[in-house]
């Protein structure tokens, strides 16, 4: 930088008018890269909301769309008279007010998943998110337990973090190709009869261990989802794990505890919460995901909740414990069935039907709700964070 | 392990024998070929510069030290009672509830004051609620801070204050009836009044347990210790008691040490 000649005599005056403007004009690049991007999300949110919430409040009580929340997608038909007065019409009532309008009528467009509610996909969301938390939260902290508490330091640590490290950077629809391979099709299954494509078959005696796969159901999805989300709730739960002073575990282990009394008593439940909070996280994730339940638990469209599977009706003189069974194979059946989830279903209606303003309504409708889904998740977590952090303190 | 007929207890030189004792982090060693005996009841303190290996002499005799990554015994020996603590038969569990430490930093655990109490015994395997409440009783009165909890057993520990948060420390410690204490500093974190209370306590449990104690202050060690024991840079340089120490030392290192010219 040249001195300004201007300014001889000075010896501080330098450029400064030169160097004051770039610093003004790197400030102002930066301050509006960030307000663009702020702009944009806002922009999202507020499209999301304006056309979203139409179709999810009512002006009237309840003020909130029951149909929307309580029933299963179906086909929308729109039955258009001579006089252009269009009318939504569910399936069943097609025909009937076809009939009414006689003469008059003139046309009819069916939508395709666009009536209805979006009750099948919530259901599905929340069973698919169910069981993935529960075997991610199994499998990483049991993983994440093993690392911070018994692991010796060393090259052997490095690269299981490495490994760990890696498996976040896997673009989703792998996970999507690993689960169908995994656990639609090869996955181990008790069964009287082994399919033919049955990789492995072990006779048991009483029954045969066939690995044959689950099938697409929410299990397959679940575990599948796991997998997507265990580096997340590894290394949340082994920063929440290292977080636990050390003079817990010291004390515990001079009291005379063994290593694993330690943990289960003097560092898990100082642990948990942080975990569990950052697991919330994780159920965000695991919401969002359409990729790994594509191929492995999701159907674009299904006309039964998971627990309507049609079972043989008991005989009349049945006795309590044979319906006391069946209630039980029914719940337990509804996670080895497939299921409609919500970003798949956001997916089918936006980029699978041909597009007009009631499948728009829906795609809205359906954003809006999900988006409702996920922002109370992240605020429970941050609500937990801070109760916890106040009544955990040491 | 038999108990020793009681008029020779005080004489009782070979209660902890440590022997050539080295040990080492990873290639840094910290103790060098120490050598000392602590006598049974007696009140040893362990004095010296920071980071001279005081500590780790002490997470040595209840093999605390063993959680530490790459820490290791390089060569020679701890024994109590001439059981060396580092030989494959001795059970760091059980070795641990007859040998009981308090920490520098008060830590109790963030549950109720009863539950620090008892975990030694919990961990134990001790189930019989009357036990437990017995066991908590004797050891907070044992630790003078039964008068100042009894009627919050059930409240958290983390309320109290830090000089009855490390009584509780001491309260738990000697729960297991341990006959050894081990005290890492126990006032370094506590004000003056808090710290007195301590060294009182102290006091009164002196001839209930073998007490080693490091200590930075000096003055406290006066007050509070029959031994004393000088560490220099993981060496041993002089170990007498106290009075000889304070009064009239052997070793020119002791006593610049002791005068405040060596930090
Ligand atoms: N966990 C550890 N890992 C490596 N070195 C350690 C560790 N703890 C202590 N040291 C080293 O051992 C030496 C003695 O430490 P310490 O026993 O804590 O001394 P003191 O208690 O007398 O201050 C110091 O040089 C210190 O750096
Ligand atoms: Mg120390």
């Amino acid at each position: 930088m040249t001195p300004n000649p201007t300014a001889v005599g000075n010896p501080f005056a330098g450029a400064k008018n030169q160097q004051e403007r770039r610093e003004r004009i790197t400030r102002w690049l930066l301050r509006l890269v960030t307000f663009f991007i702020v702009a944009v999300t806002l922009g999202i949110l507020a499209l999301i909301a304006i056309k979203g919430s139409p179709v999810v409040f009512r002006s009237q009580w309840p003020f909130v769309n029951t149909k929307f929340l309580t029933e299963l997608p179906s086909t929308l038909h729109v039955i258009e008279d001579v006089k252009g007065n269009k009318q939504e019409v569910e399936v069943g009532h097609a025909d009937e007010v076809k009939a009414g309008l006689g003469d008059n009528f003139h046309s009819e467009t069916t939508i395709s998943y666009s009536g209805g509610g979006i009750l099948g996909p919530i259901v599905g969301t929340a069973l698919l998110v169910l069981v993935s938390i529960s075997v991610a939260l199994f499998l990483g902290v049991s993983c994440a337990i093993y690392l911070s508490e018994y692991a010796k330091h060393g090259k052997f640590l490095e690269l299981v973090r490495l490994a760990i490290l890696n498996l976040a950077g896997v673009p989703s629809v792998v996970f999507g190709l690993f689960g169908l391979g995994a656990f639609v099709l090869t996955a181990p299954v008790f069964t009287h009869m082994p399919m033919d494509r049955s990789i492995l078959i072990i006779p048991l005696g009483f029954t045969t261990l066939s690995f044959e796969g689950w099938d697409t159901c929410v299990l397959s999805g679940g575990f599948t989802l796991a997998f997507v989300i265990l580096p997340v709730i590894i290394t949340a739960s082994e920063q929440c794990l290292q977080a636990v002073p050390q003079g817990f575990r010291e004390t515990s282990m001079a009291l005379g505890a063994t290593r694993w009394q330690t943990i289960r008593y003097s560092v898990l439940p100082f642990a948990m919460p942080g975990i569990l909070t950052s697991s919330i996280l994780g159920i965000a994730r695991a919401a969002g995901e359409t990729a790994p339940i594509m191929f492995t638990a999701a159907l674009a469209f299904k006309d039964k909740l998971p627990w309507q599977k049609a079972l043989p009706p008991l005989p009349a003189d049945a006795s309590i414990f044979a319906h006391w069974e069946q209630s039980v194979s029914r719940l337990l059946g509804v996670f080895t069935e497939s299921v409609q989830a919500l970003p798949y279903h956001i997916y089918t209606i936006a980029a699978k039907i041909p597009q007009n303003e009631y499948s728009e309504r829906a795609q809205y409708g359906s954003v809006f709700v999900f988006l409702v889904l996920v922002a109370t998740l992240a605020a429970t977590s941050i609500w937990l964070r801070r109760r916890l952090r106040a009544k955990y303190r040491w | 392990m038999t108990e020793m007929p009681v008029q020779s207890a005080n004489h009782d030189a070979a209660f902890i024998q440590v022997e050539k004792f080295n040990y080492a982090y990873a290639d840094h060693q910290v103790l060098f070929n120490v050598d000392l005996n602590f006598h049974r009841e007696d009140i040893t303190a362990l004095i010296g510069p920071s980071g001279c290996g005081k500590s780790t002499l002490l997470r040595s005799i209840n093999r605390i030290n063993d959680l530490v990554d790459n820490a290791r015994v390089v060569s020679g020996s701890i024994k109590i009672e001439g059981v060396n603590l580092y030989s494959p038969e001795v059970d760091v569990i059980s070795l641990r509830r007859n040998v009981g430490m308090v920490f520098q930093k008060y830590n109790p655990f963030p549950r109720s004051i009863f539950e620090n109490a008892v975990y030694g015994l919990r961990v134990a395997g001790v189930k019989d609620k009357h036990d437990l409440a017995e066991a908590a009783e004797r050891s907070l009165r044992l630790a003078a801070l039964w008068d100042e909890v009894k009627d919050r057993l059930h409240e958290s520990a983390v309320g109290l204050s830090g000089g009855q948060q490390q009584r509780l420390c001491i309260a738990r410690a000697v729960a297991l009836q341990p006959r050894i204490l081990l005290m890492d500093e126990p006032c370094a974190a506590l004000d003056p009044i808090a710290t007195a209370r301590i060294e009182d306590l102290i006091a009164q449990l002196r001839g209930k347990f073998t007490f080693v104690i490091v200590t930075h202050n000096m003055e406290q060690a006066k007050r509070i210790a029959d031994k004393t024991a000088f560490f220099y840079k993981g060496k041993v340089i002089e170990c007498d008691d106290t009075m000889t120490i304070f009064g009239n030392p052997a070793d020119k290192l002791t006593e610049s040490y002791i005068t405040g010219r060596l930090t």
